[in-house]
């Protein structure tokens, strides 16, 4: 069964796709309120360069977001750790953000940035950055105290204290913030694009103008797959992290 | 100053609304092995930390060393990224921004401690023994002139635990340390102590020094005659608490 344990994710996305269009072959499901996979990947290929142009959009709006939302993140939750008082102060702005939505903020961007990337790329930054900040913070806040100490005994300066423990320290909290922004950063990237234009997002907008369920669920697929790329290349790079030095052993 | 390597006199600590110590004084001599023992919550810890400089007295004064002053502490507290190497550089390398040459600087060391083969190994790859070994080593590559110690070897097994000792004691002896062991093991201060420092509950006080006897003294006369001594001592404590 272990050997299996590599496989386990694969072999039930291909068993739900077999039961879904099995169920669509025999009628159990309205094929017009919920295509079959085999009509989803005929439009996609029908289509292909209408959907490698929007994916492709997405996908620059995506990688450049996370990149904008873990860097700015991962620098305000040091500059925060620093001081409790800048914590006190910025925090409830962090919080702001994240519990206002997106979609309610998107028009605004919009007139600030005009339609297009750039307000793709500050939708989904201002969803994709609050994680890194939370999590990041909590994790530089909780050094263990007895290995601060040991660096109180050796006179360590506040940069070799942050540098040589309580950045290594916080690799699990800054791992598990990153991983949560990925996925946050493509909806924020969809909804971005819902009002800003571009990309799949607003392939599926047009789509839902036309009553083209096909494409939204071709659509819903190359979103779902290029969440799932972000998440596995954040996992390889951990993998290789963990092989250069053992980050998540407790301290 | 030649007859004493560190000293703490007159020391008052007060931590919030509790006094910790009072009036506290104990004198370090060079090459000896100090043994500080006493109940949980006298204070043994607190004068290690004051000798560290981790903690700052109300008032008295603390003489510390002239060279430097070295800590292991109760659990071995390696950093889980750094090997082993690494770990035992650590002190070089936050004092002066890098560990020179790490070879030449680390080897001694890891040899010591009979740690040259696992040089290269990450702390969750070693036993409870090996971790304190690198502990002990990283504490001495600062080549300390005072060793603290904060029960290092609560947590090891017997066998471990008197393997350490016995390295403790080829340390001391080949540098001419200075050693202060808090320990709760009457059988471990024997074992390892020249002078046996007896702590009472209240303020933390020393009520007692037992000083290993000149001359030869096997190890179950001087566990007879300190568990007398410290039997005592404790009695008197008792009695004294009975009546405050």
């Amino acid at each position: 069964m272990r050997k299996l344990l590599p496989f386990a994710s694969p072999l039930s996305i291909l068993a739900m796709l077999i039961v879904w269009q099995v169920s669509a072959n025999l009628h159990w499901i309205n094929a017009t309120l919920v295509p079959s996979p085999l009509q989803i990947a005929q439009t996609v290929l029908e289509q292909r360069a209408e959907f490698a142009q929007a994916a492709s959009e997405t996908c620059r709006a995506v990688a450049i977001s996370f990149a904008l939302a873990s860097s700015l993140g991962l620098i305000l939750a040091l500059s925060l750790s620093t001081s409790e008082f800048l914590e006190r102060a910025f925090l409830p702005i962090a919080i702001f953000f994240q519990t206002v939505p997106i979609i309610a903020i998107a028009p605004l961007l919009v007139i600030y940035f005009g339609f297009g990337l750039p307000t793709v790329i500050a939708a989904a930054t201002i969803v994709g950055i609050f994680p890194v900040i939370a999590s990041a913070l909590v994790a530089l806040n909780n050094t263990p105290p007895i290995q601060l100490e040991l660096f109180a005994f050796y006179r360590a300066t506040p940069l070799q204290i942050l540098w040589h423990l309580r950045l290594p320290a916080a690799y699990l909290g800054v791992y598990s913030g990153l991983r949560i922004a990925a996925g946050l950063t493509v909806i924020g990237t969809v909804a971005g694009e819902f009002v800003a234009g571009g990309g799949l997002g607003a392939l599926i907008d047009s789509a839902r103008t036309q009553q083209r369920i096909d494409v939204v669920f071709g659509c819903l697929f190359l979103l779902a797959l290029i969440g799932l790329s972000l998440i596995f290349l954040l996992t390889l790079a951990n993998r290789l992290v963990q092989k250069w030095r053992p980050l998540l052993q407790a301290l | 100053m030649a007859d004493l390597v560190s000293q703490i006199q007159n020391v008052e600590l007060q931590f919030r609304e509790r006094l910790i110590l009072k009036d506290f004084s104990l004198v370090l001599k060079p090459n000896t092995v100090h043994v500080l023992m006493g109940p949980s919550g006298c204070g043994k810890s607190t004068v290690l930390r004051l000798f560290a400089g981790l903690l700052r007295a109300n008032s008295g004064t603390i003489q510390l060393p002239e060279k430097s002053v070295s800590m292991v502490f109760q659990e071995p507290r390696l950093l889980p990224w750094l090997s082993v190497r690494e770990n035992i550089l650590l002190p070089l390398k936050l004092k002066s921004g890098k560990a020179g040459s790490p070879e030449k600087a680390s080897a001694p060391w890891l040899q010591a401690v009979n740690l040259a083969d696992s040089a290269d190994l990450f702390p969750h790859q070693l036993s409870g023994g090996m971790k304190m070994r690198a502990a002990i080593a990283r504490a001495m590559i600062t080549s300390p002139q005072l060793l603290l110690l904060d029960e290092p070897f609560a947590a090891l097994d017997e066998i471990q635990r008197a393997n350490l000792q016995k390295l403790l004691l080829e340390i001391q002896t080949r540098d001419q340390l200075t050693i202060l062991f808090v320990t709760h093991s009457l059988v471990e201060a024997c074992q390892i102590a020249d002078e046996l420092h007896l702590m009472d509950g209240k303020h933390g006080k020393i009520r007692e020094t037992l000083v290993r006897p000149e001359g030869q003294i096997n190890f179950a006369q001087l566990l007879a005659a300190w568990s007398e001594e410290y039997k005592q001592v404790m009695q008197v404590q008792s009695a004294a608490e009975a009546i405050a």
